[in-house]
């Protein structure tokens, strides 16, 4: 196997769905373990996030086949109080049982036979995981001892024996596939009533084994969003009437908890009924240590780069008390870290000054500044080699109208002769403004810039999404493949930036896949990437990084079909709304702020970082979201005007997307 | 099945004698306009017929019912001369169409087919992909399934895919993002080769490959005829019989209307046969002029 195979099946396979069933070897313990409270609580867990932010990946963990993984050699006693069956619906077929001319009652006893189908089929399975599983107090010749002979109550047919009764359950779930496919023309199975059938189920294993005797069984529903009304009411139902020996959990992306009814007249209600854990909430507190401790491990196990990483520590949950030691944390980031070497402000100022292209920008961007200012001084008043970062920063200061030449020459004295100064005292002027103006003089050459390398800007630039996470380290190490088969370690900043430029295009493309308004949240987000990139392009710098919004009350009103979008984009995480200003009335816009995910940020050029808001109009998001490609144009012509761009320059190509890596 | 099929440059070197009935689809562009009038003018009668797949009724010369029921509403078809205009109907409409044939025993029916002179490309300047085709203006929040052709996606049941793809690469991309309970080591992806136009086929490579890469697929790549229907019967044909045992097969129609007129034909003779499918709304416009015109005769469908 080549490297670069080699690290595809490690770092490329980062969706819980492409490692299997059994995530146990590949699952780290998450920080916020003990914040789920496994052990003690009974209560129904509703596990709250975005794309790739470990959702599945955690429902995976917590099910049967990876608790009672072959792979574990040691299985703790009490593991038999949690045993979790996964269930993720398949919603084309779910959406096809409704309507149809049968009356919804009927549908909903159909639902609620479906649900017993495929958790008696998922429960019967775990005991198989616990019988071939290092758990010692029940054996594979257990489940032939079993006698379902009770349940025939429910269904005369029902064969007694467990690999009997797995094969008739499958043929079941078959024949109701089919009628499903052709109600009209098929005669309708016997329903099961749901619940019911599979606590009696559960009553007839306790009483005829005794290891099973405390068992208790999480249903873990996935994707609860895409179920149709109803079937969110009965799955609520489920959901309220939760106690040992069943207990239902269910996960969902943002904005998607609809409806807290059930089929009975009492709605869900929080804390009585269920506890929320917001996995992207929990994960902010401690992204990077627990993204290195994700990176370590998966190069370990593909025996790839050899990090100090001590396996058995991620994978056991009492190992988070070590882990959660701040110098453990340094240590492993500082492990990330040496394979992606952060880039600071002054070595970014470096590259921009020995680079030779870049720095006669930097030249013709003072001299430029200078005429437009008619001032008599010469561009190496300005530029000195010893002063990266002052020489960069000087051309946007020169367009400012409150700065005057001279003034700025005679700051610019003082520093170089080591006293108090506008460049780096309190005014700031080197920290407020290098970022934009180094994005401002790469942008033009279409080259990636070595802001976005780094194992903290990776960090960032994914914001809790551990797939984005992986996959810009995946184009980087790739990058870092040497001739001789080994890794160029560490891997260079502009390896990096490359990298992060072509995983930026890449989930750039996937927009259109999100849901039903994949192709207009594509289109938005191009408009709304293109604009901050615009607003990077101001000659003076003033606002500097802009790359979120928020809304001002314009003349026009965003409709509610606005509002559905905008939201939309926040359940896909295309835009994060920011934490301190929550919406909390729908009437009030003007409260939101609304962030562009970062991950964009390395295409369109522009900052990750949350620094200036960009206040735009309520007729201005209405242009990005539905205006005509004349109305945008116009809105750039305007804004290109107001914020003084300079437009001589074009950072984005007609084939930015083939330049990108695509 | 025997499928006779013959491609001509204009309508009137068809040579079609009169039909007793015509089944038709909305108008959107040069080509459906011109198609339709054209069925029109052959048919003693045209019946306009559209699939409303979030209540799985069809809408036939301004009567709702169940698409279930399209077999019993089209009795009058028996020993009649029939023709479906693929270009404006949906592919639902035109499996649900085959299926009723099918157990009406109506098995000689004819299917019409117009190619676009150029396809629609999107008008948002230099910012976007050279490749992108305006096609679809919008998808329904979930794929939702077929009435006859039903098919529970699952990791337990082993399951054969068969993707046609054509330029929207985000259908595939989206159907393997929400189903990733499909296999993507037991999908094969259809590519339509040769293309209506020579160069074609590379805007369809180009923007799948991504992908095809990303989500690992490698099922095996085929190459089938754009135009050819029959082409795409014998393909899934030949899947079919190398089928594992209890595996399920089930096909994803998102790439050209000829080839979704083959899935449509296989499928509907195949009950044990899954449909995996997203209801595009089809963008206006999305194509204009005319290329050319495509007759396939169906004989001895059962």
């Amino acid at each position: 196997m080549t490297l670069r195979n080699a690290l595809q099946d490690s770092l490329a396979k980062n969706r819980a769905e492409e490692i299997g069933n059994d995530v146990w070897e590949h699952f780290v313990i998450p920080t916020f373990y003990d914040k789920l409270d496994l052990e003690t609580a009974k209560k129904p867990r509703i596990i709250i996030g975005g794309r790739g932010c470990g959702k599945t990946m955690l429902l995976r963990y917590l099910s049967h086949e990876s608790a009672f993984s072959q792979k574990r050699q040691d299985i703790p006693t009490n593991v038999l109080t949690h045993i979790g069956l996964y269930w993720r619906a398949d919603t084309q077929f779910c959406n096809l049982m409704t309507k149809r001319s049968l009356p919804d009652d009927e549908w909903e006893t159909a639902f609620n036979h479906f649900s017993a189908l495929t958790i008696t089929i998922e429960l019967l399975r775990s005991l198989k995981s616990i019988a071939v599983s290092a758990f010692s107090e029940f054996a594979e010749s257990d489940l032939a001892l079993f006698d379902f002979k009770k349940l025939q109550a429910f269904d005369t047919n029902l064969p007694p024996t467990y690999n009997d009764l797995v094969d008739y359950f499958e043929s079941m779930l078959w024949k109701f596939v089919s009628w499903v496919g052709d109600v009209k023309k098929k005669p309708a199975p016997d329903f099961l009533p749901g619940r019911q059938f599979v606590l009696a189920l559960i009553s007839v294993l306790k009483k005829q084994c005794p290891a099973l005797n405390d068992a208790i069984f999480y249903v873990y529903f996935d994707e609860y969003e895409n179920l149709t009304l109803y079937q969110k009411r009965i799955i609520n139902t489920w959901l309220k009437h939760s106690k040992a020996p069943l207990i239902f959990n269910i996960a969902m992306k943002r904005n998607s908890f609809d409806t807290k009814e059930t089929t009975g007249a009492e709605s869900l209600s929080d804390i009585h009924d269920y506890r929320q854990h917001d996995l992207e909430e929990y994960l902010a507190d401690d992204f990077p240590s627990f993204a290195a401790e994700i990176l370590l491990l998966e190069l370990s196990m593909g025996k790839l780069i050899d990090q100090k990483v001590d396996v058995n520590l991620l994978r056991n949950p009492s190992g988070l008390s070590e882990r959660l030691k701040p110098e453990y944390r340094e240590k492993v980031k500082g492990e990330a870290q040496k394979i992606f070497p952060d880039v600071s402000q002054s070595e970014l100022a470096r590259y921009v000054i020995t680079d030779k292209s870049l720095s006669e920008k930097v030249k013709e961007n003072i001299g430029k500044a200078l005429k437009f200012n008619r001032s008599t001084l010469k561009v190496e008043d300005f530029y000195d080699t010893n002063y990266p970062e002052a020489s960069i920063v000087v051309s946007a200061l020169l367009y400012r109208k409150k700065n005057k030449p001279d003034e700025i020459k005679a700051q610019l004295d003082l520093l170089k002769s080591g006293k108090a100064n506008n460049f780096n005292g309190t005014t700031a002027w080197i920290h407020n403004n290098i970022i934009g103006c180094i994005l401002q003089l790469y942008a033009p050459y279409s080259r990636a810039c070595p802001f976005f390398a780094g194992f903290n800007t990776f960090c960032k630039l994914s914001r809790g999404n551990i797939r984005h996470f992986l996959e810009l380290c995946h184009n980087s190490l790739t990058k870092a493949i040497t001739i001789d088969e080994s890794f160029d370690i560490p891997v260079s900043p502009q390896k990096q930036a490359e990298a992060a430029k072509q995983a930026s295009t890449a989930f750039l493309g996937e927009i259109k896949s999100f849901g039903r308004y994949g192709e207009k949240l594509y289109g938005f987000v191009f408009r709304l990437g293109s604009l901050f990139d615009l607003a990077h392009r101001r000659l003076t710098q003033s606002e500097t990084e802009q790359s979120h919004f928020s809304i001002r009350t314009g003349d026009a009103l965003l409709t509610e079909q606005d509002n559905t979008f905008l939201n939309e984009a926040v359940k896909y995480s295309v835009l994060f709304v920011d934490e301190d200003t929550k919406k909390k009335n729908a009437a009030l816009m003007e409260a939101e702020e609304y962030l562009l995910n970062p991950i964009y940020a390395p295409y369109f050029h522009i900052s990750y970082r949350k620094k200036r808001k960009l206040e735009l109009s309520t007729n201005d998001v209405i242009c990005l979201l539905r205006g005509t490609m004349d109305d945008f144009t116009n809105l750039m012509r305007r804004y290109e005007k107001e914020w003084r761009v300079d437009n001589e320059e074009q950072p984005l190509t007609l084939f930015s997307f083939i330049e990108g890596g695509n | 099945m025997n499928l006779q099929m013959r491609e001509v440059e204009s309508s009137s070197e068809l040579n079609l004698a009169t039909y007793d009935y015509g089944f038709i689809g909305k108008a959107i562009d040069d080509r459906t306009t011109a198609a339709t009038a054209f069925i029109s003018s052959v048919s003693k009668e045209a019946l306009q017929i559209e699939y409303n797949a979030d209540d799985f009724e069809i809408l036939m010369n301004g009567e709702t019912f169940d698409a279930e029921d399209l077999s019993n509403k089209l009795q009058f078809c028996e020993g009649k001369s029939v023709i479906i205009e693929s270009t404006s109907i949906g592919f639902v409409e035109i499996y649900l169409l085959c299926k009723a044939f099918k157990e009406r025993g109506i098995e000689n029916f004819c299917i019409l087919y117009v190619e676009p002179s150029t396809y629609k490309n999107m008008g948002r300047s230099k910012l976007l992909h050279r490749r992108d085709f305006e096609l679809t203006a919008e998808f329904p929040p979930n794929y939702i399934g077929i009435p006859g052709a039903s098919i529970l996606l699952s990791d337990r049941q082993p399951q054969r895919g068969v993707f046609f793809l054509g330029y929207e690469q985000q259908r595939l991309d989206r159907a393997l993002e929400d189903y990733p309970m499909i296999k993507p080591g037991r999908c094969n992806v259809v590519f339509g080769v040769p293309a209506f136009k020579p160069g074609w086929e590379m805007d369809a490579f180009a923007n799948n490959i991504r992908v095809i890469r990303d989500k690992n697929i490698r099922g095996g790549i085929s190459f089938c005829g754009a135009e050819n229907p029959k082409a795409t019967v014998s393909l899934l044909q030949e899947i079919q019989q190398s089928l594992q045992t209890g595996e399920k097969l089930f096909i994803a129609p998102i790439g050209t209307k000829p080839n979704g007129v083959g899935v449509a034909l296989f499928a509907a003779l195949n009950s044990d046969t899954g449909l995996l499918y997203d209801h595009p709304v089809k963008g206006k416009n999305r194509s204009s002029k005319v290329s050319k015109w495509h007759l396939y005769q169906v004989q001895e469908y059962k």
